[in-house]
């Protein structure tokens, strides 16, 4: 079982990126709470010893995904909320701009959505998301492909092309 | 487009809200997963352990009955309540001696009796006119004419024997007076024949002078035919002081009379 100090350093450091990912799935405040205590609870009982900081993140990356995962299949539709409750969230102070941008990503299908943030956001390679999530690398390439098109036709233009890890 | 998402989720943030909650979770968490430690667990199991041992050797080792074996070596056996020896006493020098070399803790109290009496030490002392006398004294009527029964019947293989049950009380008398019980039931009886008697002027004597002298002492009408002394004990066992219960007769005739009957008297 970790000691305070680490489980307090996990959630500063990585509470944001959590809390992003679940707004990435859930969109339900009760939700993200309920996944909040379930990632950071098993790094609290985890007895992984993480040889870099990547591999840590990469670890609550896997975990928070999975635990949003399980969290939907065990509710299925029932506790998820509408898009437009994304401007209700209390702790949201979004740009019309960015709230834009975070309704076209959201509105994403289900599979584009994890592909698009650790991409675009996180700035994972495809193959690094592959090993991730369990996909193959051609797979994350199709999926970042679709949903590279489907959110230029939402927002418009490609001035990112080149900047593009993934060349896709 | 990368910029866009990149801002637009940079604007996303978990409420410090959040994060104190999940910290107070995980908090409660822990204190309800840490391990009890070990120690106390471990005192725990200890303290039922020793209880259990107090008890059981307080059980195993409190005496709760006892056996007079008297010859002229003197003997007394301390049973538990589950009739085994846990202690042997010798009274006299012959008795102590004969103690010392037998091996009878946690015997059963009639094969102790029995390896006492098949004793080489004891064996001298079983001539054909001593007299052996086994005294019996428990709190426990029933327990009493148990131990009777069986010491009865073994004691009847080595000889004239006189059994009999004392009264538990006395046993602390009969040890402030140097004697085992056996020999003080018989002191008691000689006593109330010759109240000037003393414990001292018993201490010394084989059962079968204290038997003659009582026998003496009581007038017996049923004076022996000419070269026999009278014989002791007609098994009335009917002590001097209350509670000397009652006895189990002596058997064979018994021979030789008085020779140290007038001593005391």
């Amino acid at each position: 079982m970790r000691s305070e100090q680490e489980t307090n350093r996990a959630i500063d450091l990585y509470a944001d990126m959590v809390r992003r990912i679940c707004m990435v799935h859930l969109k339900n405040q009760a939700d993200t709470e309920d996944i909040f205590q379930t990632v950071f609870l098993k790094y609290l009982l985890s007895p992984t010893a993480f040889e870099s900081p990547e591999h840590e993140k990469a670890w609550f990356i896997r975990v928070t995904v999975n635990a949003c995962k399980d969290l939907l299949r065990s509710v299925f539709r029932s506790r998820t909320v509408p898009l437009d409750c994304l401007a209700e969230q209390p702790d949201q102070q979004l740009t019309q701009e960015n709230r834009e941008v975070l309704q076209a990503v959201l509105s994403l299908p289900g599979r584009y959505k994890d592909v698009v943030y650790l991409h675009y956001y996180e700035g994972y390679t495809a193959p690094q998301i592959g090993e991730m999530l369990g996909k193959k690398v051609n797979t994350v390439y199709t999926l970042l492909t679709r949903a590279k098109k489907l959110l230029q036709e939402q927002l418009g233009g490609d001035d990112d092309a080149k900047a593009d890890p993934t060349g896709v | 487009m990368q910029k866009q998402i990149q801002q637009a989720f940079d604007q996303v943030r978990a409420s410090d809200e959040l994060k104190d909650k999940t910290k107070q979770f995980l908090a409660q968490n822990r204190s309800a997963r840490a391990p009890k430690p070990v120690w106390r667990w471990a005192a725990v199991v200890c303290a039922v352990l020793l209880l259990l041992c107090g008890a059981g050797g307080w059980a195993y080792f409190t005496p709760v009955a006892a056996i007079s074996l008297d010859i002229n070596p003197s003997l007394e056996l301390r049973l538990n309540r589950f009739d085994q020896v846990i202690q042997v006493v010798g009274f006299n020098e012959s008795g102590q001696q004969a103690a010392g070399g037998m091996h009878l803790r946690f015997s059963n109290y009639a094969d102790a009796v029995r390896q006492i009496l098949s004793d080489e030490q004891i064996q001298p002392y079983l001539t054909e006119d001593s007299a052996i006398s086994i005294t019996v004294a428990s709190p426990n009527e029933a327990k009493n004419q148990e131990m009777l029964t069986q010491l009865s019947a073994c004691a009847a293989e080595y000889g004239d024997a006189y059994c009999c049950a004392a009264n538990w009380e006395q046993t602390a008398q009969a040890h402030d007076a140097g004697m085992s019980f056996g020999k003080y039931q018989a002191f008691l009886e000689l006593q109330a024949l010759a109240p000037q008697v003393t414990p001292e002027q018993v201490q010394g004597l084989t059962m079968r002078q204290i038997r003659d002298w009582i026998g003496q002492l009581s007038g017996d009408a049923q004076q022996a035919p000419a070269g026999q002394g009278q014989g002791y004990g007609s098994g009335a066992g009917a002590g001097g002081s209350s509670g000397a219960g009652q006895g189990y007769g002596p058997h064979k005739n018994g021979n030789g009379g008085g020779g140290n009957a007038g001593q005391g008297s």
